[in-house]
């Protein structure tokens, strides 16, 4: 018998081939598939460490604000402070501003990475002094101290915290203890002055008997912007403190409280207003255009740390906030603009609520993304990190943005984590940029 | 049919030898992800080793100090330090003497006890110029441990607790101590539970040893490589970070400087020496500085701030003028005193806003590599 295959064994055969191919290919494909899933799992799992580890090290290194080749936060000041003279306020926010409308000013005014030499005024001002006024606060005398010892008395709060700076109770008339800004201002001498019925003392100025605190404090902010004073203070230091004659009002004092006292309770349209947009656009001072707020559950004017009455730094960070902010390479006037207002900005939430509102458009206001790999293959992810630097709720927020994204399937992931890391005076000292 | 036979364990091969590389493929790649998702736990271990030291250098301030009888685990001298700069005049407590000074200033460096005596020994720790380590591991159960129980006296259920009849008895102590189990249910007049809660058991936990340590070395202000806008010595720190096993030890000689230290890493002391040079070049290291302040971070100056009477209306400052039992710039509730609600504004009169009695940091800077001199 000749040794074959029959008919229906060669076509089992064929079909048990055709199954088992089939079920090869499948396999093969399968694998192959499941090989590049695997691959893109893992390509997007090493994209993620990387823009962890670079999250991380943003924090401490502070180099999407300040890095060789791109320090959009040295600027090259006058010196001296500026000292402008608004028209069309009435009281009590009369008096001489230091900031230009709608930040237009940025490129003239220190930034939070120009130097100290080059920022604390030591010599000159700006602006309109008339005759017969103080100049001496304008330009500060001595320098930045980094000493701050609470037993030396000159970094004591010597004003009347409590007292409501609605500019009339300054009078000294009306004023308990008296004339605080003898005790304790930026300026070298006080105007003194009655009520205009008084008729008892006349037009004179008086010295004030300590300055170093409010020229110190001053002179931070003025050089730093509002969040490098907070960096730099200690945290019981009170940001207050007498500055800015009140000549032009019959029954002003001679100083008033200023610069982070005043702060304006404008309502919701302030919220948009601290970006720099919409007719509040101007409102590069906050003394004249902030908001603040009253956080739900703790009581108005008995807690409130902000307009009215003098508080301490945590205070502040407890009922208000405030970032720092760079631009991208590149970015035009107008965004830098934008950005640079932050710098002298302080915002709350106007209402009963304490995260939603203006606090929420300052870190939206506050993301620059670095895209790690800028020239990537089109079907790579595309990986991002950033550090959005904040103060709120008494403390300082590095809050690490890390997103990737899918360009197959538009899929987005983000990991949101806070790190504790250097600070801005740590990545000014590294920098060298506070030696005097 | 032999051949026929051949074939099928061929193509049996073929696909268990595909399945076999795609394993090999996933644990590979499993492998290199578990690799470069490793440096992200060190990184973490390394974070959290800063916190830990900030918290370190903050309670050392002021805490630690106190003696404790070893006997009855009492506390038989309860100093604490004022402060890593003492925030006194040096000559109010006379100790002008004493006094450093720096930037024009003059001060004290502590910490000192309320007396203005030193809380250290010359060229031990906390004196300036000193460092400690703290390799950081779980205890089985920490000196001064509180059990983990929020609700040491929950309401009982009349099910299961009929007699009580719903009452939440104060039974028990909160929160509760946590001692050596073996000495039964707590007693608060136990002699021997007071000393074993005091005690801890110091047995470490297996598995929570090398993973991360820190050290703190207290500068004098002479170190050159220190910018003088630093801050005044004393109270700047070199926090050293690290993730691995080598305890802190700056380097090898420091091992060796501390008679029986090598052992840790060894047999004897060239393996010893071996593997902490191989352990030292694996683990991630970072360096601070960190300025403390005695400055407290809460709301603890707003206690003086207007009492609000129940009936007031008024919101944001005092209502004048309504009267002596009305408000007042000069009038103040005690702290957390949050009885006292403004009836009118839902507002709270004194604050319970989160204190720091021991201290803040002015800032923090990494270093971009290890102080000069072996100073950290």
């Amino acid at each position: 018998m000749k040794n074959a295959f029959t008919l229906i064994e060669l076509m089992l055969s064929l079909v048990l081939a055709v199954v088992i191919i089939g079920t090869l290919y499948a396999g093969f494909r399968a694998a192959v598939l499941t090989v590049s899933v695997t691959e893109r799992l893992a390509l997007e799992n090493r994209l993620i460490v990387a823009g962890i580890i670079a999250a991380v090290d943003e924090v401490d290194s502070w180099a999407s604000l300040d890095r060789p080749n791109h320090t959009p936060l040295r600027t090259n000041p006058v010196g001296g402070f500026k000292v402008l003279t608004p028209s069309g306020w009435k009281p009590p926010y009369t008096g001489e501003r230091t900031y230009e409308w709608g930040g237009r000013d940025w490129a003239s005014l220190p930034q939070p990475f120009t130097p100290l030499r080059a920022s604390w005024p030591t010599s000159g001002a700006a602006g309109t002094i008339g005759a017969g006024e103080d100049a001496s606060g304008l330009a500060l005398s001595g320098v930045y101290d980094p000493t701050w010892l609470v037993n030396d008395p000159r970094t004591w709060y010597r004003l009347d915290g409590a007292n409501w700076s609605n500019r009339l109770e300054f009078h000294e008339d009306q004023n308990p203890f008296g004339n605080d800004a003898l005790f304790s201002g930026a300026q070298s001498s006080v105007r003194v002055e009655s009520r205009a019925d008084a008729g008892v003392q006349g037009d004179t100025r008086w010295p004030v008997a300590h300055t170093w605190s409010a020229r110190q404090t001053k002179g931070l902010a003025y050089g730093l912007g509002f969040y490098g004073l907070f960096s730099y203070l200690p945290a019981n230091a009170f940001l207050d403190f007498y500055d800015n004659d009140e000549r032009p009002l019959s029954l002003g004092r001679g100083l008033v409280n200023r610069e982070v006292r005043f702060i304006g309770k404008l309502g919701i349209n302030s919220q948009i207003a601290h970006l720099g947009d919409t007719a509040y656009a101007g409102t590069m001072e906050n003394q004249f255009s902030g908001s603040f707020h009253i956080p739900a559950g703790y009581g108005g004017g008995a807690l409130f740390s902000g307009a009215e009455r003098a508080g301490t730094r945590s205070q502040w960070l407890f009922t208000n906030h405030l970032g720092i902010s760079g631009y991208p390479i590149g970015a035009n006037n107008e965004t830098r603009r934008r950005q640079l207002v932050l710098h002298r900005k302080m915002s709350g939430s106007y209402g009963r609520e304490s995260e939603a509102g203006t606090y929420a458009l300052l870190l939206t206001s506050l993301s620059f993304p670095t895209d790690l790999i800028a020239q990537r293959p089109s079907h790579w992810p595309q990986v991002t990190a950033e550090v959005r630097r904040t103060m709120k709720w008494q403390a300082i927020l590095n809050i690490c943005y890390v997103r990737i994204i899918d360009p197959i399937n538009g899929r987005m992931t983000q990991i949101v984590f806070p790190v504790t890391g250097t600070t801005l005076r740590g990545a000014r000292i590294s920098r060298g940029l506070d030696a005097l | 049919m032999t051949s026929r036979r051949g074939a099928v364990l061929i193509i049996a091969v073929g696909m268990a030898g595909m399945l076999a590389a795609l394993i090999m493929a996933f644990l590979v790649r499993m492998r290199g992800d578990a690799q470069s998702a490793q440096y992200v736990v060190r990184l973490a271990q390394s974070r959290l080793m800063l916190h830990a030291a900030l918290s370190y250098v903050q309670e050392a301030s002021r805490l630690g100090y106190a003696q404790i009888n070893p006997v009855s685990g009492l506390c038989t001298d309860p100093r604490e330090g004022y402060g890593w700069i003492d925030p006194r005049d040096p000559s109010v407590i006379g100790r002008a003497a004493e006094a450093v000074a720096f930037s024009g200033r003059s001060y004290l460096i502590g910490p000192r006890d309320r007396t203005g005596n030193p809380l250290w020994t010359a060229g031990t720790w906390p004196a300036v110029g000193t460092s400690m380590r703290a390799p950081m591991y779980r205890h089985v159960r920490p000196p001064y441990a509180v059990r983990p129980d929020m609700t040491p006296n929950a309401i009982p259920s009349a099910e299961s607790r009929p007699e009580t009849f719903g009452i939440p008895f104060l039974i028990r102590t909160d929160p509760t101590p946590e001692f050596d189990p073996s000495l039964g249910i707590h007693n608060p007049v136990s002699a021997p539970q007071r000393l074993s809660w005091v005690r801890g058991d110091a047995e470490v936990i297996t598995g929570s040893a090398g993973l991360g340590w820190f050290r703190v070395y207290r500068e004098t202000g002479g170190e050159a490589d220190r910018p003088i806008e630093s801050g005044p010595p004393g109270a700047t720190f070199i926090i050293t970070v690290g993730d691995g096993v080598t305890e802190g030890w700056r380097d090898w000689a420091e091992v060796m400087a501390t008679p029986g230290a090598w052992s840790a890493f060894g047999d004897n002391i060239a393996m010893a020496a071996s593997i902490y040079e191989q352990m030292s070049a694996a683990e991630l290291r970072m360096w601070y500085r960190v300025e403390w302040s005695p400055a407290v971070g809460g709301n603890e100056d707003v206690a003086y701030m207007v009492a609000q009477h129940v009936d007031s209306n008024r919101d944001y400052h005092p209502n004048i003028g309504a009267g002596v039992d009305k408000d007042s710039f000069y009038s103040s509730f005690p702290v957390n005193a949050s009885g006292y609600i403004s009836a009118h504004v839902n507002s709270i009169n004194s604050p319970s806003l989160p204190r720091n009695f021991v201290g803040t940091f002015r800032y923090i800077q990494r270093l971009k590599r290890p102080p000069d001199g072996g100073a950290w």
